[in-house]
């Protein structure tokens, strides 16, 4: 009796501190969900803009049938980042939700002044994920999200969307906040950042926005960049087209392998990057039968302009930016650990020697041709 | 003389205020009583059995009758006895039997020509088959007893009666088949029942009561209304215990996982068996957590979802008037509800409540904004799985136990649905049933036990569940005969 | 029958081992051993892989007992009372600091606004629920969730295998820093200590293979601290990985299954089944504090200790939150006498059984 008494004590004692409970508890209907959101840097400070989805509403109706939400946007501005978010929960009536943020972008004033404080924030902030996609653009931030609403679409989602149909394509190379904040931790490493413009109303990617650490180091537009991707190993296949005769023909690439050499020798350090590629004829403008000898040729040309390609991809991220985007300084650290530790690869990158050579490996594919028996 | 031996018999039958009918027939130097309660017994069997003969034999024979002589030359029914203590005949004849009373004799004769109207054996209405045999027990214990005996015809098979309820004398039988059946749950269950001190029971639902002893939600012994399940319990080394009154047989010990289980299963090809089986547990798991993870995600964790199911839910709850946790009690007990009035109204109103419920809750809810479609669906979803768990009984305790598990993910998430389920499952597994752990064979595991429980063909089965620990654990050699002839 | 199966031994060790370490070992590894941290993990695996068979094959000596039990028989009533005096202050403060951790994490990263002393108030009546029922009630609950829990971590750390970038845990070995990595030995006791709630768990007679699948299990729970600290740091970076007090988690929030729509986020999983392991943890530590309890105070009623226990806790672990650096200063207290409660007082056990020929 007594034993059922101090049951039934402790369980009366522990509904009513339930009954005090659901701190936590908030409806989804009640917060904002926000699907971009994008940090400006102004003349006074800081400024916030956050793309929230509108709710059409209710469970029957016009919502049943599948509509798009319109979005809203938000913004609010500060001397520092407290303020401005601060100003930017004033303009909502509901807690703003940022767990749904597919988006974090920049724009370019920002990014040439410096993100680093922004990242330690976002790297705090536990409701952040971080693989939202992370993008930068040139743009007002009025324009661009008013550009969407046109559309009635959500710019968050509608530059997901973009960046990852190019990531497929091998055209653009894939980047979320934490690849920024792996980035910004590690002193070696510069990273990319892609930008996207408005091209008439659409958002379109353009290029990419050369980092390091915090700061935005160039641009590189996207006919220039787009073989980034290779040179750091990933292999979507791609098509080029190559002049041949008064033709042109167009052939599928895919990157078979892509190891990279390291020596270091006398302080010099030195990468040879033996590409080879699988080639596959796909179409070309005049059909015509090739032979064992045209396919040489093509061969040898699409080696040499290949090799030209990523030549000058190269070039770019050691000479013209000095920034190691292209992730040199992993292969150094996997094969020279020691080494990595004392040296400055800031200034060390720029001044090594990196080779590049492709190797072609082309097959018939779609096209007519028969080997020599 | 004659009425010497006769008279105090008499008197102690009368003291006990039993309303009988009594019959005298005299014969030489005596007369004997026939001795009945006329609702109970066969009046045309008495007639042809017991009256005439008796009649015809004193006025003949001119000589005095004895009780041996009369069950062996005289009466021409089956089932008569001699009884030795006058104490005994009262609860004979409440009983239902004839006594028949000698005034020269201090043996007495009782005869069993018992009728007591009943239902017959008729199809089933808990446990539905499509495969398996129909018949199902009824309220008259020889008749049930008739259904094992004529399946098993084992000579080792026991069939042990006691009597329980000091007012009903109720019969209660103990079946086990002596050398499989485990020696000491027969004894542990035999014990029980005759310590049950109590004035009646009606059937096995209260037999259940006291044999379940101690304050746990979930039934530690099966109930079962057809008979060829409760042979199938018997091959398998459990007791099956039926009760005068009743028409649905326990058995013992009972673990969880045959909460699961449909006769079906094993009548059926063996990967179909263990489809449904995976199928039941996925909806146990929906019954009782479904409309507790809707809460957790919609008010706390709504991260774990991405953002288009986001939007979707926001959308679907903008106008709901309710909190995901309200709304959740009041559809839960709404639907208790209907479930509850669809049991106690006649059939023809039922469809008619179930109607009205689809409209009024469906529809006019959702319209008017009171529920979110989606919580409908939830519910629904929950209520169809209840349904999909063969043993009814089981799914009570799910019913109650899901209302804990709401309000505790109410409170606190995903944290307190968790705690609620780490609550749960301790609860489940400290039962012993009979001595038996209730989470068997998976909590203690045994490998062969949990394979053969999802798993399940007689022919490739050659042991017997070893968790209940039987005499014989060989329940067919099939397998290895097979097995060797290749 | 109150003993314990290999196979829920195995469990049992799995899931106290792994209880709330798991969550937090990524980053400690990172810091002290960088991309050699397998070499301590490993390392310290054998080494409690050998102590855990010196539990077991204490354990297996004496049949249906416990370590309270046969103390008494080995070094007598007094040793006996302050060998079991020490498991309770130990087990208490382990106690206090798992349900601390439990809290601390789950308020970084899941609820927010739930106060510290909610967590601990509800979650320890479950805790001591399960406790009061015994060890075969824990092992058998352990049987249940170790199961769940191993298949749970391995979808998700084979999706962060694949999704991960291995670059950043290369290269494996660096021979200069071999000496870094032994050094981060000592950061690596306290992922192991757990081996000796065992010795509240009687074994059955026989038992024969008990010793080798403890040793076993030890290695298997050291491949998996591997594979959790490698795959976390694959995802989240090495030099990234150090800002996180709960790395497994920003590493687990990294992953999607794009092709499981909408449990395309494993956070669920974490959430259902990471805190499946957690409970696990904080319960067996809590049974093992309240059988030395019941044995040292035979006349009180198990139900007292338990309730008793727990409110101790509760307050000491508000306490705790009080006091600045409690959660170091507790590490180091739950280190150095976890070696002893793990290690030396069983060791010197068997030596004494070995003398009398008990073992």
């Amino acid at each position: 009796m007594h034993r059922h008494r101090i049951k039934i004590s402790i369980v009366l004692f522990l509904v009513m501190l339930l009954s005090t409970g659901c701190w936590d508890s908030a409806d989804i209907e009640h917060k904002d969900i926000t699907t971009a959101v994008l940090i400006d840097k102004t003349e006074t400070g800081y400024a916030f803009y956050a793309e929230i989805a509108s709710l059409v509403g209710g469970g029957t109706g016009e919502s049943s049938q599948g509509s798009m939400p319109r979005s809203q946007v938000i913004h609010g501005g500060g001397a520092t980042f407290v303020e401005a978010r601060e100003a930017l929960e004033r303009q909502s009536d509901q807690r703003i939700y940022l767990a749904s943020v597919q988006n974090v972008i920049f724009t370019e004033t920002i990014l040439y002044s410096g993100i680093e404080h922004y990242l330690y924030r976002f790297r705090q902030n536990p409701e952040y994920r971080k693989r939202a996609m992370v993008a930068a653009t040139g743009e007002k931030p009025e324009d661009l999200f008013s550009a969407a609403s046109e559309h009635n679409t959500l710019v968050g989602l509608a530059i997901n969307d973009t960046i990852e149909s190019l990531v497929d394509t091998g055209q653009l190379y894939h980047f979320t906040m934490g690849d920024v904040l792996e980035a910004l931790a590690c002193p070696c490493k510069g990273y990319l950042i892609p930008r996207v413009s408005l091209v008439g109303q659409d958002v379109a990617a353009d290029g990419y926005c050369v980092m390091y650490g915090g700061i935005c180091k160039g641009y590189i537009p996207i006919d220039e960049g787009k073989f980034i991707v290779y040179v750091q190993g990933k292999a979507p296949p791609f098509h080029y087209a190559i002049p041949y005769e008064e033709n042109s023909i167009t052939v599928e690439i895919r990157l078979k392998k892509n190891p990279t050499k390291v020596d270091y020798r006398d302080g010099q350090i030195k990468f040879c990057l033996d590409m080879v590629c699988q080639a596959d004829l796909l179409y070309m403008k005049d059909d015509f039968a090739m032979d064992a000898a045209a396919m040489e040729e093509i061969e040898e040309k699409l080696e040499r302009q290949l090799t030209a390609e990523f030549r000058n991809i190269v070039h770019a991220s050691q000479k013209v930016y000095g920034v190691d985007y292209l992730r040199f300084h992993e292969a150094f650290h996997i094969h020279y650990p020691d080494e990595y530790k004392q040296v400055d690869w800031k200034a060390a990158y720029p001044e090594a020697e990196i080779a590049v050579d492709v190797a072609v490996e082309l097959g018939g594919g779609n096209i007519d041709y028969e080997p020599e028996a | 003389m004659a009425q010497s031996r006769i008279d105090p018999v008499m008197q102690m039958i009368d003291s006990k205020n039993i309303a009988y009918e009594q019959r005298t027939i005299p014969f030489h130097r005596g007369e004997l009583k026939i001795l009945y309660i006329k609702q109970l017994v066969d009046t045309r069997a008495l007639y042809q059995s017991i009256i005439e003969p008796l009649v015809d034999h004193c006025a003949a024979s001119g000589r005095s009758v004895k009780a041996q002589q009369t069950r062996e030359q005289i009466l021409y029914a089956a089932d008569c006895f001699l009884e030795d203590s006058a104490a005994a005949l009262p609860g004979h004849i409440l009983n239902g039997m004839v006594v028949v009373v000698f005034s020269n004799d201090a043996q007495y004769l009782i005869v069993d020509i018992k009728k007591v109207a009943h239902r017959q054996v008729d199809d089933p209405q808990i446990h539905f088959t499509i495969r398996g045999p129909r018949d199902t027990f009824v309220e008259n214990l020889d008749t049930n007893l008739s259904l094992i005996k004529y399946r098993i015809k084992d000579p080792s098979m026991r069939i042990d009666m006691e009597t329980v309820g000091a007012r009903t004398q109720t019969s209660v039988a103990v079946i086990y088949i002596a050398d499989i059946a485990n020696d000491a749950v027969v004894q542990e269950i035999k014990k029980k029942i005759s310590g049950i001190v109590t004035d009646g029971i009606w059937g096995t639902g209260e037999l259940q009561g006291f044999l379940e002893d101690g304050t746990k939600l979930f039934p530690r012994m099966g109930v079962i209304e057809r008979s060829d399940w409760a042979c199938e319990a018997l091959l398998e080394g459990r007791v099956v215990i039926m009760a005068e009154g009743g028409q649905l047989a326990l058995i013992a010990p009972h673990t969880f996982h045959e909460s699961l289980i449909a006769c079906d299963d094993r009548y059926d090809n063996k990967y179909f068996g263990m489809f449904s089986r995976l199928i039941r547990y996925i909806a146990l798991f929906l019954s009782l957590c479904l409309s507790s993870m809707y809460i957790a995600i919609v008010s706390f964790h709504s991260y774990v979802l991405p953002v288009d199911y986001n939007i979707l839910l926001s959308q679907l709850r903008k106008d709901v008037l309710f909190s995901p946790l309200i709304e959740v009690l009041i559809l839960e007990f709404l639907v208790e509800l209907i479930r509850e009035s669809l049991m106690r109204v006649p059939n023809k109103i039922g469809m008619a409540i179930g109607i009205v419920g689809a409209i009024v809750i469906g529809q006019a809810a959702t319209s008017a904004g009171v529920f979110s479609p989606l919580m409908l669906i939830i519910v629904a979803t929950s209520l169809m799985a209840s349904f999909a768990i063969p043993d009814y009984f089981s799914v009570h305790p799910i019913r109650l136990l899901k209302f804990f598990v709401i309000l505790m993910t109410g409170f606190f998430g995903f944290y307190g649905f968790e705690l609620a389920i780490t609550v749960i499952a301790t609860h489940v597994v400290s039962i012993r049933s009979f001595g038996v752990p209730y989470m068997a064979p998976y909590a203690p595991f045994n490998r062969y036990d949990a394979g053969k429980a999802m798993l399940f063909n007689r022919s490739r089965s050659p042991y017997r569940q070893q968790y209940l620990q039987t005499k014989d654990d060989t329940r067919t050699d099939f397998y290895h005969a097979r097995k060797m002839n290749k | 029958m109150n003993t314990i199966t290999n196979r829920q031994m195995v469990f049992i060790l799995f899931l106290t081992l792994t209880s709330i370490t798991i969550v937090t070992i990524p980053k400690d590894m990172a810091e002290a051993a960088g991309v050699g941290n397998w070499i301590p993990l490993m390392l310290m695996a054998v080494l409690f892989g050998v102590l855990v068979t010196v539990i077991v094959r204490l354990q297996k000596a004496f049949p249906g007992k416990a370590l309270y039990d046969y103390s008494r028989e080995l070094v007598g009533k007094a040793g006996c009372y302050v060998i079991s005096m020490f498991y309770v202050l130990y087990f208490l403060t382990v106690n206090v600091y798992l349900a601390n951790s439990m809290a601390g994490m789950l308020k970084a990263n899941f609820l927010f606004e739930t106060p510290h002393w909610a967590f601990i108030a509800v979650g320890i009546p479950v805790f001591g629920y399960l406790a009061y029922h015994g060890p075969a009630t824990v092992a058998r609950i352990f049987e249940l969730y170790g199961v769940i829990f191993l298949i749970g971590m391995l979808v998700v750390h084979v999706n962060m295998l694949i999704q991960g970038d291995l670059v950043n845990i290369r290269p494996l070995v660096v021979p200069s820093e071999i000496g870094r990595a032994l050094g981060a030995m000592d950061k690596t006791i306290i992922a192991f200590l757990g081996i000796e709630v065992l010795t509240v768990m009687p074994f059955a007679k026989g038992r024969k293979k008990a010793p080798r699948v403890a040793f076993l299990t030890l290695i298997a729970v050291g491949m998996i601290y591997v594979m959790v600290v490698e795959t976390s740091i694959m995802m989240v970076g090495l030099h990234e990985i150090k800002y996180y007090e709960y790395p497994l988690l920003a590493a687990i929030r990294q992953v999607e299954l794009e092709n499981i729509e909408f449990l395309r986020r494993v956070d669920i999983l974490y959430l259902t089944i990471g805190l499946m392991g957690i409970f696990a943890g904080i319960s067996v530590v809590y049974l093992a504090l309240v059988e030395y309890a019941v044995k040292l105070l035979p006349r009180a009623s198990r139900l007292a200790i338990v309730i008793a226990a727990g409110i101790l806790v509760f307050i000491l672990g508000l306490l705790g939150f009080g006091i600045p650096d409690f959660d170091e200063m507790i590490v180091n207290v739950i280190t150095y006498s976890g070696l002893a409660a793990a290690g030396l007082i069983p060791i010197i056990l068997l030596i004494v059984a070995k003398g009398k020929k008990r073992a």
